[in-house]
């Protein structure tokens, strides 16, 4: 944590209103896209800024360290968008990927998602990787979202869950695995 | 290396994340070994997919009405309770609920001591006229009242009288047992 942000988390846990509008301003875009990403709509992401703002300010006492700010807000965030998602459509997990690897897909991916001109192709895989992201258990879809998606490395990401490294190493190994599986099936009926 | 341990550093190859010799030592084995290779492949390109998977942007009204509500919610919510609500007027608002806290325990207390009273005074009432077999129409065993001499056959204007009293006030048991107030003196003298 920079010190600017450190001063402002101080000064917000202080009292001062001008604190909490400029940290609203810094971090709402951060919510938004990770709000967007797990539940996939503009009102449910809108719906978990503001409840995670609204959170943060009311339960500040809560935040034991400025330094903590950070991963105390996303996790904010990341429980509430959860819950949305539960409520929102349930949810139906995909068994582990325990099979062996199909050697019959013979597609050179990383020269079709690399050649610029094949746009049509990279927007399908995103759509499969949206699809194949919908069906992972909430835990898995949030660790490959904050780190794969968002950026978030995998400290941080355990600062947020309260967990051990190795559960998000863990979490997010099998969150790609299931995700390539969901991939290969469904090329492999396409090809 | 063997492909179950070229797979299971797989990820943290992708992510960069191994030490100089185990990256050699997987690269070595993607360069000779198809399958992990291919396997390479999808986990590459996953990660760029998600890498590039980018949430749109809301547009300026959406942010404006968001962030209004938020401020709404939370600091300018706090400041109109602190403007409406004195330092004066907050303690004066204790004072008046730690009163009002007190009132309700007092009154509480007193239907309660009034029920008590009541009801040990009602037992006493009948048991003293039970006592003086008074003529007054009260629950007594049919046994007591047959084989009593004492028994007074009310008349018809008695008895609309009673009906009437028991009418206004309830059942015999609770107030219709008395009459009227001058019924009530009588039975407890």
């Amino acid at each position: 944590m920079d010190n600017s942000l450190g001063e402002l988390v101080q000064k917000f846990l202080n009292g001062d209103p001008k604190a909490f509008e400029v940290l609203v301003e810094r971090f709402r875009r951060k919510i938004y896209s990770l709000a967007y990403q797990v539940l996939g709509n503009h009102l449910d992401a809108d719906e978990v800024v503001q409840e995670t703002f609204v959170r943060v300010y009311r339960k500040r006492e809560e935040l034991k360290d400025v330094k903590y700010f950070s991963s105390f807000i996303i996790r904010v965030a990341t429980n509430y968008s959860i819950d949305l998602l539960r409520k929102r459509k349930g949810h139906s997990g995909i068994p582990d990927d325990t099979g062996t690897l199909p050697g019959s897909i013979q597609l050179d991916l990383s020269q079709r998602v690399a050649t610029p001109s094949d746009d049509f192709e990279k927007k399908r895989l995103m759509e499969e990787v949206t699809r194949a992201l919908e069906q992972l258990p909430p835990r898995q879809k949030l660790t490959a979202i904050l780190h794969d998606v968002e950026g978030y490395s995998k400290s941080e990401i355990a600062e947020v869950f309260d967990c051990p490294e190795a559960t998000v190493r863990s979490n997010l190994h099998i969150a790609r695995s299931k995700i390539k599986k969901i991939l290969k099936q469904r090329f492999k009926a396409k090809e | 290396m063997t492909c179950h341990n070229a797979l299971a550093l797989l990820e943290d190859y992708v992510d960069g994340e191994l030490s100089a010799e185990l990256e050699a030592r997987v690269r070595e084995h993607l360069a000779g070994c198809r399958r992990c290779r291919l396997e390479f492949e999808w986990s590459s390109v996953l990660k760029e997919l998600l890498k590039q998977k980018k949430a749109p942007d809301p547009d300026r009204d959406r942010w404006a009405e968001t962030t209004n509500l938020i401020y709404a919610r939370t600091v300018e919510q706090d400041t109109n309770r602190y403007r409406i609500m004195s330092v004066a007027e907050r303690n004066s608002a204790q004072r008046g609920a730690f009163v009002r806290s007190v009132v309700s325990v007092a009154a509480s207390l007193a239907i309660l001591f009034s029920a008590i009273l009541l009801g040990s005074g009602s037992q006493q009432q009948l048991a003293r006229v039970s006592a003086s077999e008074s003529p007054i129409f009260v629950a007594a065993p049919l046994e007591d009242q047959v084989t009593s001499d004492n028994i007074t056959v009310a008349s018809d204007e008695e008895n609309l009288r009673r009906a009437k009293g028991m009418l206004l006030l309830g059942p015999p048991g609770s107030l219709g047992r008395f009459i009227s107030p001058f019924d009530f003196a009588r039975a407890i003298n």
